[in-house]
């Protein structure tokens, strides 16, 4: 089966991989950081949680911009 | 339902004699609000009030109810209110507190004990013990008692003193335990050891005290071996703990009931700390429904001849109106997703019927299996069984988990399974009604070498990725629309018609440009989703001319703050993305385990067992994940990307007086 993939459909996925893997870490890097300071302000004052999921998941859009690219490099191969 | 209950301001005023009469009505109605009163400056010409004198009663019989609670670990469980009179409360509170406090100080004692029975502890508890051997005394004619006991020295001396005045103690305290080492007559033995007992005399054994001391004579207790002496420690312990537990069994509903009723009548006792009074009146001000507004003005009316003067005000401008929510009973879970994120102020649309209509949908989309959402439902039930606290909380899982089935239906998902096996598959082919093949897409395909009989379904997901994308931008488009929506409204009636156009309305004139952005530009979104939104783009000129028109009213209407937050409309909408995204991975992993467990099955006996253990495993953690995930997912989406767009928030609970009834 393997034999049946080209190697311009392998650096395809690659690509995918990459955009999607490397989106996630750095998402990773940034939510490390406002996590901790989200959670330490709950620990002061309970009612932060709104706000302090709000400002910890600002950095998400970052991986799902991976994932859409990812997938828009897969419809490539296709 | 999209609004908080109305509210009017309720000021009532009266002489102080009526003032117990007005508390028993209000707290009875269980519907008002109080604001409470605070004096301000000086000047203020009324002070807060005095609570009733029987105050001080309830409060002392409710500290010693609460600390019994306490120290015995009594769970509080849904109770009714005592129906005992409050002195014959008061008088068993004290019997029970007594007891509780003896027992709990023996069990103390011992299990201090039980940790000092280690040797050195011993050795070292002794060397504390100054035990001056003077050479004058002949010592055979006294009998030793060296050991612990459960009283103050200066006492046990006393009693000693009374019995005979031959006798030599000393004593100290050694980590909150009195040691002692005692020296008494011979002949007055038995009554010593009596009076030993009572004071629960624990004795050093005598193998640690010949290593320290020549003593000759032997002690009228008889000294057992070290390991001999935990045990009887141990016995006295243990029946201690058994004679608090049935304390604790026998007074539990007692204590519970109470210290319900208790409650009640203490916080009716210091409600007039939260008045205004002079002298001889008082002033309540609060809230209270504007339905209940009148039957509370007859009732109150009625109790105090008339002789109480009421007033009702809309609220105006300013005033920070407590929030009390409006809703039918099966939307009333997701008001605990409010009270965790902020709620919403008096003016504001509510938000919690918009949750319930989405959030069991996001949730379900995503997690979108039959046997999941199965599991989930039985689980949810059960635990809402075990904790009727969180009820609420619970109940919201369940109505996803409803969702979640139905969505697994549409998508022909249990358990990670899609597809018939082959014989059962060829058979249904033949037996099955052909519209029924067609219209739930059950004809066989081809994949990997392999013919596939999928399960009935409407749309299979795992194979229609671009479908499923676009499907979920599609929901993030309607979903931050209807936000904008209800943001014009909230601002239309904060700050007028023309606010509420260049804020809001700008924001909508962008959106043929977003889908334009999705589905040509970007290509993101595709397939029949594409077909359904296309024709909503106008001419490209139009279009440009209507998005500039846009851009200049969010400019004028927000500023540059408005101006820097454009391209997040567009992130906002793609991080929808997830719906897919995260639906897809629990799939993933469900196959993933399936197919190992697969393998396994076909290896033989080992492999079947094997086998169970990967399917049972491998579940258990993807329901684990099914259950937060979407969860988290699901939420974050109205939180973030949906409350962003119209929710302030900053309301006050409204909190009636009288509710623990």
């Amino acid at each position: 089966m393997a034999a049946e993939i080209g190697v311009g459909v392998g650096l395809v996925a690659i690509g995918a991989a990459l955009a999607l893997g490397l989106s996630a870490i750095a998402t990773a890097m940034a939510e490390k950081a406002i996590g901790t300071a989200a959670v330490g302000a709950m620990a002061e004052k309970e009612e932060l949680f709104g706000k302090g999921l709000i400002l910890t998941v600002i950095p998400e859009s970052i991986v799902i911009f991976g994932l859409v690219v990812a997938i828009l490099i897969l419809g490539l191969a296709a | 339902m999209i609004k908080p209950k109305n509210m009017v301001k309720l000021s009532v005023f009266g002489p102080k004699s009526y003032m117990k009469k007005v508390i028993e009505t209000m707290y009875n109605m269980n519907v008002v609000h109080i604001d409470d009163h605070t004096k301000k400056s000086e000047e203020d010409f009324f002070d807060i009030g005095a609570p009733f004198k029987e105050n001080e009663q309830f409060a002392d019989t409710l500290v010693k109810i609460r600390s019994i609670i306490s120290n015995l670990n009594i769970n509080k469980g849904i109770v009714k209110k005592s129906a005992t009179s409050i002195p014959v409360i008061d008088k068993k509170t004290q019997e029970v507190y007594e007891k509780v406090n003896y027992l709990l100080k023996k069990q103390e004692y011992f299990s201090q004990i039980k940790k000092l029975y280690d040797k050195t502890e011993i050795q070292k508890s002794l060397n504390s013990l100054k035990i001056d051997i003077d050479d004058n005394v002949d010592y055979s004619n006294f009998t030793h008692y060296v050991g612990y006991i459960d009283q103050d020295s200066d006492l046990l001396k006393e009693q000693i003193e009374k019995i005979t005045k031959k006798y030599i103690m000393h004593s100290v305290n050694y980590q909150g335990l009195t040691l002692v080492g005692l020296f008494v007559d011979k002949k007055k033995k038995d009554k010593i050891k009596d009076l030993l007992k009572e004071s629960d005399f624990s004795p050093i054994d005598n193998p640690v005290l010949k290593e320290k001391y020549d003593l000759k004579s032997s002690a009228g207790i008889k000294f057992v071996k070290l390991n001999k002496e935990l045990e009887t420690v141990t016995n006295d312990l243990k029946k201690v703990e058994n004679r608090i537990q049935e304390v604790k069994d026998e007074h539990t509903t007692f204590l519970l009931e109470s210290e319900k009723l208790l409650s009640i009548e203490s916080e009716k006792a210091e409600a007039p700390l939260r008045f205004a009074s002079t002298k001889n009146t008082f002033l309540v001000k609060g809230w209270v429904p504007k339905k209940n507004s009148k039957k509370l003005e007859k009732e109150i009316k009625n109790v105090t001849n008339k002789k109480v003067h009421i007033e009702f005000h809309g609220p105006v401008k300013g005033d920070n109106v407590p929030i009390a929510f409006n809703h039918p009973k099966i939307v009333e879970p997701f008001e605990a997703f409010m009270n965790l994120y902020s709620l919403p102020s008096y003016k504001e649309i509510d938000p919690t019927f918009f949750m319930f209509l989405t959030f069991p949908l996001f949730f379900g989309f995503m997690l979108g299996d039959v046997g999941y959402g199965i599991v989930i439902f039985a689980l949810f039930s059960m635990l809402k069984k075990k904790m009727p606290g969180a009820k609420n909380f619970l109940n919201t899982f369940i109505i996803a988990a409803v969702v979640s089935i139905v969505f697994g239906m549409v998508f022909g998902e249990y358990f990670g399974y899609e597809a018939f096996s082959q014989t059962v598959g060829e058979r249904l082919q033949l037996t099955t009604q052909p519209w029924v093949l067609e219209t739930f897409h059950m004809h066989p395909f081809e994949s990997h070498g392999h013919t596939v009989f999928p399960f009935p379904h409407i749309f299979a997901r795992s194979h229609n990725i671009n479908d499923l994308l676009s499907l979920a931008i599609l929901f993030g488009i309607v979903h931050v629309l209807i936000g904008y929506i209800i943001g014009f409204v909230n601002i239309l009636k904060a700050h007028g018609l023309k606010m509420a156009i260049l804020e809001k309305v700008g924001w909508i004139l962008l959106f043929p440009t977003v889908i334009y952005l999705l589905t040509d530009f970007l290509g993101v979104v595709t397939g029949f989703v594409k077909d359904l939104l296309v024709p909503l783009i106008p001419p490209m000129p139009f279009m440009i001319g209507l998005a500039v028109l846009g851009v200049l009213m969010i400019i004028k209407g927000e500023g540059a703050q408005g101006a820097v937050e454009l391209p997040a409309l567009i992130s906002n909408i793609l991080s929808y993305a997830r719906l897919m995204a995260v639906g897809l991975a629990s799939l993933s992993l469900a196959v993933v385990v399936n197919d190992l467990a697969g393998e396994m099955f076909a290896s033989g006996i080992v492999g079947i067992f094997s086998g169970i253990l990967i399917l049972v495993l491998g579940h258990t953690i993807n329901i684990a994940l099914g259950i937060l995930s979407p969860f988290l997912h699901s939420l974050r989406l109205h939180y973030v990307e949906f409350f962003t767009k119209f929710f302030k928030g900053g309301g006050k609970k409204f909190i009636s007086f009288g509710q623990l009834k």
